[in-house]
């Protein structure tokens, strides 16, 4: 059946019901917890499936009778009892009724398919809040039902933010943030579920009271797609604590300059066998992407832009910006939009008032001549920033500072 | 009162979701009240050459501040360009989205002004010596809220605060911290409410500095008792605020944190 496969495809010793009428048949311990719970079974079993029959898709019985005849079912202490004891059976010897994974993954498939399953977070948070006092080994997997609740919770927080910031669920995440995000394809939900969550000003308030931030700076190393929740969250405030700053302006360098590699080592390997074009188109895109969040979530802060400008203790950021994009203007399969992301950034680093950061376009004669060139290049977003960034880098140092303003009109209509 | 003649405004959008609402305020400020504007939408200039020419004839020049503005080189930089000038025009950044946070950004160094107080603050910059509450009764014929401003300061949020309403809100307090006046009034709320985050983590430090500055800029000190008062009042506004608009938000909702700090939730 559909809604059991998506939820236990991963394990290799898939069970059907009649496997499950076997067993009811062969155990006689716990025979009247289980008859209960068998019926429990096939009663939700029966509902999803006539939930989910075509049939009745657009018929009122579904929303009249079917839907809370469900919910009373999910919202019974069963459900909560069952997954408790799901989660345990790793630190007990005990072996949990196949019947009641049956039932528990039943119950999280109709979630996923039901548009009224807000309902259930009661009882998901208190499952959440179980899971955090047991006992954990530094090695040990996270339950598949947690993952499961996770990914259903990232669906819940498309429908109902608020919902899912009342009950408060999130505070459990953070305990074993590192293990969650160790797990294999569970960072994209998590990260998926901040994002949305930030999307509003009380999810993104609610996320970094509960210190969200630095359990996802203290991850962002290795795992590359927490730097869009990151860029999201921070505010001006982190950066008042030394250590927090000090640790994201070496990240951010560490992360750019290995962009900054990638893209060089493509573009100047023209050799046939060594890097395919649709790994350069991916190197590509990745650098894109990364230049676009660097610009739109980090260096909106006049801090960073500095910070990155003057720590230049094992690599001069900037430097390596221009060498870069001169390295690849020369490639002529690059894609314009790389190019224009590039000065777009180097754009924004000549707002600083950092002196170094026109020293060290100054004594770039080369950058300079190749800025002149787009003086009538046909893209504006080429063309507009390569005429500013030269007309400041020529105010800043040839320029007595009273003058500048007028000086500054002349060179900008002289086109220089 | 005689009708504003040869006054250009530089109106700059960078966000072109806002380019209807921008229009509309063009046209209020052209047609309404005979100013000459120019809407510069940043994302679709051809023309650095024609753009420079245009905001050294500018009277005023109003920041129309998005999210997208604060990542928009080409504003920042006219805002770097027009900073520069020998003979400074006003800059005012108009917040077009009640959640934007400047902290941090090139875009708070700019005096914060709401859409419903853009009439009283162009008319404040460009002629001081008007009164102003009364013109603004005499536009109040329309509803639409452009001509509808708010006057009362302790309605808003602080970080949408003018320096005016900072100065109104320093003499509610009744001169409690009377030498420190010449350095707060100088704030818009934005600032104040930097100010007070950074009163709150380093009050030590903050005591030293604000005195040193107020030494080099009045020649006076700052008594101890002022400084407590200002870290109180500040204090208390701030928390004030901040119940207001957790009674508005969240009605009648049970809050989940008891600890938050007061400078994390503004």
């Amino acid at each position: 059946m559909e809604v059991f496969c998506c939820c236990i495809k991963n394990e290799e010793d898939h069970v059907s019901p009649d496997d499950i009428q076997l067993q009811t048949q062969t155990s006689d311990i716990q025979a009247e917890q289980d008859d209960v719970l068998d019926v429990l079974y096939r009663c939700v079993n029966s509902l999803v499936i006539l939930y989910s029959h075509r049939t009745l898709i657009t018929n009122s019985i579904v929303e009249e009778n079917l839907t809370p005849s469900i919910l009373n079912c999910l919202n019974n202490r069963l459900f909560v009892q069952l997954s408790i004891e799901f989660l345990r059976q790793n630190i007990t010897s005990d072996k949990i009724n196949i019947r009641s994974i049956f039932f528990l993954f039943t119950c999280l498939d109709y979630s996923t398919l039901s548009t009224i399953s807000i309902s259930l977070l009661p009882s998901i948070n208190h499952i959440f809040h179980i899971w955090c006092d047991i006992p954990k080994k530094s090695d040990e997997e996270i339950s598949l039902l947690i993952v499961c609740l996770i990914r259903f919770l990232n669906q819940l927080a498309l429908e109902d933010k608020d919902a899912i910031i009342r009950e408060n669920i999130c505070t459990y995440l953070l305990p074993h943030f590192d293990l969650l995000c160790q797990t294999s394809n569970l960072i994209d939900d998590l990260t998926s579920l901040i994002i949305t969550l930030c999307s509003t000003r009380n999810g993104k308030q609610y996320l970094r009271q509960l210190g969200f931030v630095q359990f996802i700076l203290y991850e962002v190393k290795r795992h590359v797609q927490l730097w869009h929740p990151l860029g999201l969250l921070i505010t001006q405030h982190d950066f008042y604590e030394t250590s927090f700053l000090k640790r994201l302006i070496h990240l951010l360098i560490l992360r750019t300059t290995n962009i900054f590699q990638s893209l060089t080592t493509a573009s100047n390997d023209t050799s046939f066998d060594s890097i395919s074009p649709s790994s350069r188109n991916q190197v590509t895109i990745t650098a894109i992407e990364w230049f676009v969040l660097l610009r739109t979530h980090f260096l909106s802060f006049s801090t960073i832009v500095d910070e990155l400008i003057n720590s230049t203790k094992k690599v001069h950021l900037i430097n390596m910006l221009i060498e870069t994009i001169l390295s690849i203007e020369q490639d002529e399969d690059i894609q314009p939009k790389l190019i224009e992301v590039m000065i777009e950034l180097l754009w924004t680093f000549t707002f600083s008032s950092s002196t170094n950061v026109h020293d060290s376009l100054q004594k770039h004669t080369d950058l300079c001549r190749w800025l002149k060139s787009n003086l009538n290049a046909s893209l504006p977003n080429i063309r507009l920033p390569s005429q500013t960034i030269l007309s400041m880098l020529d105010l800043n140092t040839k320029i007595p500072s009273k003058h500048f303003p007028f000086v500054f009109f002349i060179l900008i209509n002289s086109n220089f | 009162m005689s009708l504003p003649r040869n006054i250009l405004i530089c109106l700059l959008n960078a966000d072109a979701s806002y380019h209807e609402l921008c229009i509309k305020l063009r046209d209020r400020l052209q047609i309404e009240q005979q100013y000459s504007v120019e809407l510069i939408v940043t994302p679709t200039c051809q023309s650095i050459d024609s753009l420079i020419h245009l905001i050294n004839r500018s009277s005023i020049c109003l920041f129309c501040s998005s999210t997208r503005m604060k990542n928009d080189n080409l504003s920042h930089f006219i805002y770097y360009y027009l900073s520069l000038q020998i003979y400074q025009i006003p800059l005012l950044a108009v917040l077009l989205e009640h959640d934007l946070e400047f902290d941090g950004n090139w875009l708070e160094n700019i005096s914060l002004i709401d859409i419903p107080s853009i009439l009283k603050e162009i008319r404040r910059y460009l002629n001081p010596q008007i009164s102003l509450p009364q013109q603004i009764h005499s536009h109040k014929s329309t509803d639409d809220e452009i001509l509808n401003p708010s006057d009362n300061y302790m309605q808003r949020s602080v970080c949408y605060w003018s320096s005016d309403d900072v100065n109104q809100w320093c003499e509610t307090t009744q001169a409690h911290f009377e030498s420190l006046r010449p350095l707060v009034m100088r704030l818009n709320g934005p600032a104040l409410v930097h100010l007070a985050e950074i009163l709150s983590i380093e009050p030590a430090s903050m005591y030293h500095s604000l005195n040193d500055e107020l030494l080099q800029r009045t020649g006076s000190t700052v008594p101890l008792t002022e400084y407590v008062s200002l870290r109180s009042e500040l204090q208390r506004l701030l928390v004030e605020k901040q119940n207001e608009s957790m009674t508005i938000e969240l009605h009648s909702k049970k809050k989940k944190w008891k600890n938050s700090r007061f400078c994390t939730i503004l």
